[in-house]
């Protein structure tokens, strides 16, 4: 108990110590010293805050994960980028014979979002992963027979991928009030080469999923729940905006949903990562996936270790947070009163906090250094209604087919320089921040208009804040 | 008691750490020339002139594995492993700038894959497909192609194999994935340096349905100004730093160090051919080539290391030296590395790997990297 509290106090010493202003620094500063004093603007996320704008910036550990936990941050990290092979080898092989990729970072690489084949390739793409991810289901919400929760359009030589994905954009020109020109893709996919029987595509539920960025995952898995259900009771009727919790049943418990395009996971989905994802039998799933298809036989056994994945947990909770970036910027402070008078702030939630006792990965092992932070994700990490629009008709939990996880922003703005691209939203339809925004329907649909009746330059002020942080 | 003074410590030291500011955020845009030349002859004079030497030599690679098809001998064998060793050779010196389109075009995997599928490529080899580049191209996985899967198809215990070893089949493969390594090579070049209509470069794109919109190059000396790779050049400097970082440490921690810990012959690139040790020489001599501004010597442009000179010339001749000594004690190992892999020269080398690191990380970046 002393000990708790002493910790604790550590790490408000810790946190008032950071969270000071740049300008009043406590020693004299040396005009030739070579540090700067971080604000606490920068500080997207306490101690775990890292200041790199490369393309490492969403894969760098947090400075507190040293020693042993910095080597088993680089096992994780070496078993998040490797390609696994077809092989018997524990440490390398079981891939497939079903998978949508090859390792977690063929779709997020340098823990982002790889540029997918939809946009590439109009679908499933060459090679052997498309850095997307197709749930499909009846309409009556049930599996179809002989396939699964995901539709895996790879498969490993010799055997047939479940389908092949496909999507067609249409341009739908739009023009804002003051004349501005914009263009929103409208995707419709389809699938055809069915590994069994055809399915017709109207009996065929489907939503497409592009990775998410990998960035803040220690922070979310130590949220102060509290903080997200009391988040959840404060409602904005005048602005139409109320959200919920995606309550999830995982692990044999209901649990607060956190991660996943709808918040459709409680916790880091390593383990249903590793099988679903890549086929690889761990001891949470040690079926595979594709069990049951009459194209899958053989033995069953299990083809990664619990302690390896549990190094990968750790990797993805040792991860630093970039930085926000050009804050002095004129731009960039008046766009942040331009996010808050178009009410962006009241669902992409500038500051939340974390639990005093931090994370707790798979295998038990405690993060205390995520413990006791103010952080800037820019969510509130429920769902909401974005309207038919954007949605995709595919309930996960209660969350509906319109509803979607506020995005947590922070990092977004390096996107581009990470995986050299700009494709936003949960199918990677929207191009840019501009288009993102236009896409917001429902609870969003009073920040759209605000947005959109803004003036040139409030709007590029505001996009200029989003992309700084 | 002990650990709660512990706990302190560590506390203070995440203070002092996690306060430093190491990053440009609040830096007005420097805009200079100074780096603004880094930058140039970062592209014109490592970048480009490296990839240039992998995809001339992926070209000969390609005539020289063509000629072993049409006449299969021994001496024709020697030449295309001679030939893959200049082509790879170039891309070992590449990999201290792995951002930019060998990240975003995936080729990284596709070019460098390892360990190899061997399982697969049994069964590939034993299928009755053809064994096309454009069928290589578009149904293999990046475990099926690329240079380690040519390695393996030429190369046995470092030597070049029996002509009369190499089955029709293993010929075929071999022919299709040289032809697909080739264009990339291409596409990794075009892509940085673009492609001029009318050229075999741009023929070759155009083969594979490739183009090059925007060349990336001039795009990251571009950086701090409008259409630049970077927001600010202090950002792309840094990234400069990154690559240089990232190889160290994979150099250090993975290509010698998994192996090491692991004591698996399987964990090591390139055994086959029995080319790691150069292959990690190579991946030095990349970070050298970033921080002197070129890859002569003789003939360098504005450089990281011109500004580590001006600031502290005690520093750039110890990062010169440390490069140096890291080249030296890699190539002190004995070789076969996979026959070797507990020798105290590996030890020796990992904490010389990791000196340059930390070398870089504490007292080079920080010039740059406020």
């Amino acid at each position: 108990m002393l000990q708790n509290y002493f910790k604790i106090m550590l790490f408000a010493l810790i946190l008032l110590s950071c969270e000071r202003d740049a300008n009043k620094d406590v020693t004299k500063p040396d005009i030739n010293s070579t540090v700067k004093m971080a604000s606490a603007r920068e500080l997207s996320a306490g101690v775990s805050t890292i200041f790199t704008a490369t393309s490492k910036a969403y894969d760098t550990n947090a400075d507190w994960a040293s020693g042993k936990l910095y080597d088993r941050f680089l096992d994780g990290d070496a078993l998040y980028d490797d390609p696994r092979d077809t092989s018997d080898d524990p440490r390398t092989g079981g891939r497939g014979p079903l998978f949508c990729g090859t390792s977690c970072g063929s779709c997020h690489n340098n823990s982002g979002r790889t540029k997918s084949s939809l946009i590439r390739d109009g679908g499933t793409g060459p090679g052997d992963f498309s850095s997307f991810l197709t749930f499909f289901r009846t309409p009556n919400d049930q599996y179809h027979r002989n396939y699964g929760r995901v539709l895996h359009d790879h498969a490993v030589y010799g055997m047939k991928p479940e389908g092949k994905v496909h999507v067609e954009y249409t341009e739908e020109k739009h023009k804002l009030p003051d004349g501005t020109e914009y263009s929103l893709r409208v995707p419709r996919y389809w699938i055809t080469d069915f590994y069994a029987e055809d399915i017709d595509m109207s009996q065929v539920e489907m939503t497409v999923r592009t990775p998410l960025r990998h960035v803040g995952m220690g922070q979310i898995m130590a949220l102060d729940l509290d903080e997200i259900r009391s988040l959840e009771k404060k409602q904005y009727p005048e602005y139409g905006i109320s959200g919920e919790i995606n309550w999830v049943f995982e692990r044999g418990k209901k649990q607060i949903g956190l991660t996943g395009h709808k918040a459709h996971h409680a916790d880091l989905t390593v383990e249903l990562g590793f099988l679903s994802d890549m086929g690889i039998t761990n001891h949470r799933y040690p079926l595979e996936i594709a069990y049951g298809q009459p194209q899958v036989t053989g033995e069953q056994r299990i083809e990664i270790s619990s302690d390896d994945m549990a190094d990968v947990d750790l990797y993805l909770h040792c991860l630093g947070v970039p930085s926000r970036r050009n804050i002095n910027s004129e731009m960039v402070k008046y766009g942040e009163k331009m996010f808050r008078k178009a009410k962006c702030h009241l669902c992409h939630v500038e500051t939340l906090h974390t639990r005093p006792e931090g994370a707790t990965l798979i295998d038990g092992t405690n993060l205390p250094w995520l413990g006791g932070q103010t952080i800037h994700p820019y969510s509130d990490f429920l769902v909401h209604d974005m309207g038919p629009k954007l949605g995709d008709d595919f309930s996960q939990y209660n969350a509906s087919g319109d509803e979607w996880r506020t995005t947590p922003l922070w990092g977004g703005g390096l996107q581009k320089i990470v995986n050299g691209h700009t494709d936003m939203l949960h199918d990677g339809r929207a191009r840019n921040v501009l288009e993102a925004i236009m896409w917001h329907g429902g609870e969003g649909d009073v920040s759209r208009q605000i947005f959109s009746n803004m003036n040139t330059d409030d709007r590029q002020s505001l996009i200029a804040f989003v992309n700084s942080l | 008691m002990k650990k709660l003074i512990q706990l302190a410590f560590v506390a203070l030291a995440i203070i002092a750490t996690s306060c430093e500011k190491k990053d440009d955020t609040t830096l007005e845009q420097t805009n200079t020339d100074i780096y603004g030349g880094i930058l140039d002859s970062y592209v014109n004079k490592t970048v480009i002139p490296t990839y240039k030497g992998m995809k001339d030599n992926s070209k000969d690679l390609l005539t020289k594995v063509k000629a072993l098809q049409t006449n299969k001998t021994d001496a024709n064998v020697v030449e295309a492993c001679k030939a893959w060793q200049a082509t790879r050779k170039y891309w070992e010196q590449s990999e201290a700038f792995l951002f930019g389109p060998a990240d975003e075009r995936n080729l990284d995997p596709y070019l460098d894959s390892w360990p190899l599928d061997l399982t697969q490529l049994e069964q590939v080899l034993a299928s009755n497909e053809t064994l096309s580049a454009s069928n290589i191209s578009d149904t293999k996985g990046a475990q099926l192609r690329g240079f380690h899967t040519i390695e393996y198809l030429m190369f046995r215990k470092g030597k070049a194999r029996a002509a009369a070893e190499i089955t029709a089949r293993e010929m075929e493969y071999l022919s299709g994935v040289t032809e697909v390594l080739r264009n990339e090579c291409v596409l990794l070049y075009s892509s940085w340096a673009g492609a001029e209509k009318g050229t075999n470069d741009a023929e070759i794109l155009e083969g594979i349905d490739k183009s090059i919109s925007v060349p990336y190059g001039p795009s990251f000396v571009k950086s701090g100004k409008v259409g630049g790779a970077y927001p600010i050049q202090v950002s792309a400097v840094d990234q400069i730093l990154q690559g240089i970082l990232d190889i160290a440490d994979e150099v250090g921690n993975q290509k010698l160090g998994s192996p090491h810990k692991s004591g698996n012959p399987l964990d090591v690139e390139s055994w086959y051919s029995w080319n790691s040790l150069l292959d990690f020489q190579d991946n030095v001599r990349s970070i050298k080539h970033s921080y002197i501004g070129g890859i002569d010597a003789k003939n360098t442009g504005a450089s990281l290391s011109d500004i580590v000179k001006k600031k502290n010339p005690e520093l750039d001749k110890k990062v010169l030296e440390n490069i140096e000594l890291a080249i030296s004690k890699i190539g002190a190992i004995p070789s076969p590395f996979r026959n070797n892999l507990t020798a105290n020269e590996v030890t020796v080398a990992m904490e010389q790997l990791n000196a340059l690191n930390d070398i870089f990380t504490k007292e080079v970046r920080p010039i740059f990297v406020k």
